[in-house]
């Protein structure tokens, strides 16, 4: 169970460091899903399963699906400006 | 009989566990969106399915098996959808080079 | 945000990449080689197309002058970030930024080193306070989980301050992206759905099966909060993530049918306003010092432990309401 532990929380601290330096701002979202995931474990693991839920509920669900719609609003999610262009054709 | 039912639980658990290594590799390794979600939905369907089953073997038939079938269910509609659903939004989206890529045999756009 | 290391390639990390990724660097071309050769492109392609040649020699040569000038603003800026100062400037920034990290950093660990150890008997942590919790709890406030019973009654006043919180962060957002020309309002809309599936039978089978599932487990959570693990948040926050799932499998028209705006109004200040009486009393009570006339039932029925389960199921309506009111103002500026 020790060697489960110090994994995750080397696993953590990977993904949040990870997701302060990668270049895209999307991966960079995905690696905060994946973080919330395993602070989810690792409050199962503390004996807190109320704020597991939360966690996975809030954290790995709603809160990225805030941040896909953001970045959709502010037209980063693709890095080529001409896709708007070809999906506004096909409309 | 126990000791049968622990060995195939674990032959099961340890299949699912290399499927979905397998996955990530692929993951990593393939160079375009679509081949890597197919490597990814498959080692995840797969694995999923392997593990589960598994955990089922070795839990027996109580209450606990009813909740691991459900969340077998959920997570196998919940991840092929989701695979779906992304790999269409690639199809409308960019597909001058989902055509770079990847050999194009017959993909109705207009109907999408 | 990080910022873009110039020489990413032939760095650790971009090694670590290529490895990892399996693909060699592609050539980059630097940002005013591509322009003149867009630029030049489409003005060739335009005298090709029509025989008015004065008129696009004349384009042709304002564009030459436009390109040159766009060529000499990224000269200058390709100048202002190699020039020394400026490198110097960076190499600085870089030292300071990395040397506040790793002194903060020091700080933290060695605030971390004073602490005692986790789950030890004799931290200050387990003092007379969560004793009395973990013993007296299911008996003064009916509750089998102590937690629920802990945020909901002992705590009351923190959970009703987070509550307000959400509350006002909602209006915020509303105060922020709420559209009301309906003009805008359809724009917005059609360019926010151009790369999404519409319609998908796959997807939208899926989710009427799966959404009834979702909707009754949130349920499940908020009427089990004094039961098992749980309560008005996480509950609240099922429900909000099933309704986004339909709203993003069938539209807002459908969804408009049975949660609109005034719906919307109604549940949540309700909620919120039943969510304070019900605490106000409690306020109230312990404040003065009564005693407490609500029945609190036997521990582990549904229907027990006071007012709890009321103020779960009033926080489960706000929070739902937060979520997809969130969601819907973030897409199209209106719920």
């Amino acid at each position: 169970m020790m060697i489960f532990v110090a994994l995750l929380l080397g696993f953590l601290i990977i993904c949040a460091i990870t997701a302060c330096l990668h270049k895209s701002l999307l991966a960079s979202i995905v690696i905060f899903m994946a973080y919330s995931s395993i602070i989810c474990i690792i409050w199962i693991i503390l004996e807190s399963p109320d704020l597991a839920i939360t966690e996975a509920a809030v954290g790995a669900g709603v809160n990225s699906v805030l941040f896909f719609v953001t970045l959709k609003k502010i037209n980063s999610i693709s890095d080529k400006g001409d896709r708007q262009e070809v999906a506004d054709e096909q409309n | 009989m126990e000791l049968v039912r622990m060995i195939l639980a674990v032959i099961l658990i340890t299949a699912g566990i290399i499927m979905e290594i397998i996955a990530v590799f692929g993951l990593f390794r393939l160079d375009y969106v679509l081949p890597r979600m197919h490597a990814a939905a498959i080692g995840d369907t797969g694995a999923l399915g392997c593990v589960m089953l598994g955990l089922m073997i070795a839990s027996g038939f109580n209450l606990f098996t009813l909740k691991l079938l459900l969340i077998w269910v959920f997570l196998w509609m919940g991840s092929s959808v989701t695979s779906h659903v992304l790999s269409r939004m690639i199809v409308t989206a960019e597909k001058e080079e989902m055509e770079e890529h990847t050999e194009v045999v017959d993909v109705e756009v207009d109907k999408l | 945000m990080s910022r873009i290391n110039e020489n990413f390639d032939s760095s650790v990390w971009g090694k670590i990449d290529r490895f990892v990724n399996g693909t060699e660097p592609e050539t980059k071309e630097t940002a005013n080689e591509e322009i003149v050769r867009s630029r030049g492109k489409a003005s060739f392609v335009g005298i090709e197309d029509t025989e008015n040649l004065e008129f696009h020699d004349e384009l042709a040569l304002r564009q030459k002058e436009e390109d040159e000038k766009a060529i000499a603003k990224l000269r200058e800026a390709e100048n202002r970030s190699t020039g020394r100062f400026y490198k110097l400037w960076n190499r600085a920034y870089n030292v300071l930024a990395v040397l506040a990290a790793l002194v903060i950093m020091a700080l933290l660990v060695a605030t971390v080193s004073y602490m005692p150890r986790f789950g030890e008997a004799d931290n200050p942590v387990n003092n007379e306070v969560a004793a009395r919790y973990i013993e007296h709890g299911m008996q003064e406030t009916g509750t089998v989980n102590v937690v629920t019973g802990m945020i909901l009654n002992y705590r009351g006043f923190d959970t009703m301050g987070e509550t307000h919180v959400l509350f006002i962060a909602a209006t915020t957002v509303m105060i922020l992206l709420f559209i009301t020309k309906k003009s805008v309002l359809g724009k917005e809309y059609k360019q926010d759905r151009a790369f999404e599936p519409k319609n998908d039978a796959i997807l939208q089978k899926v989710a009427t099966f799966l959404v009834p599932v979702i909707a009754v487990f949130g349920i499940y959570v908020v009427l089990n909060g004094h039961l098992s693990p749980g309560g008005g948040f996480s509950g609240g926050a099922i429900m909000g993530a099933g309704l986004i799932l339909y709203v993003s499998a069938f539209g807002f028209k459908k969804t408009e049918k049975f949660f609109n705006e005034h719906i919307y109004v109604v549940a949540k200040v309700s909620a919120l306003c039943c969510y304070v009486c019900c605490l106000s009393y409690y306020f109230y009570m312990g404040a003065n010092g009564f005693d407490n006339h609500i029945p609190l039932g036997t521990p582990g029925a549904i229907i027990s432990s006071g007012l709890i389960l009321f103020i779960d199921i009033f926080v489960g309506t706000e929070v739902a309401c937060t979520m997809y009111a969130f969601y819907a103002l973030f897409r199209r500026g209106e719920i």
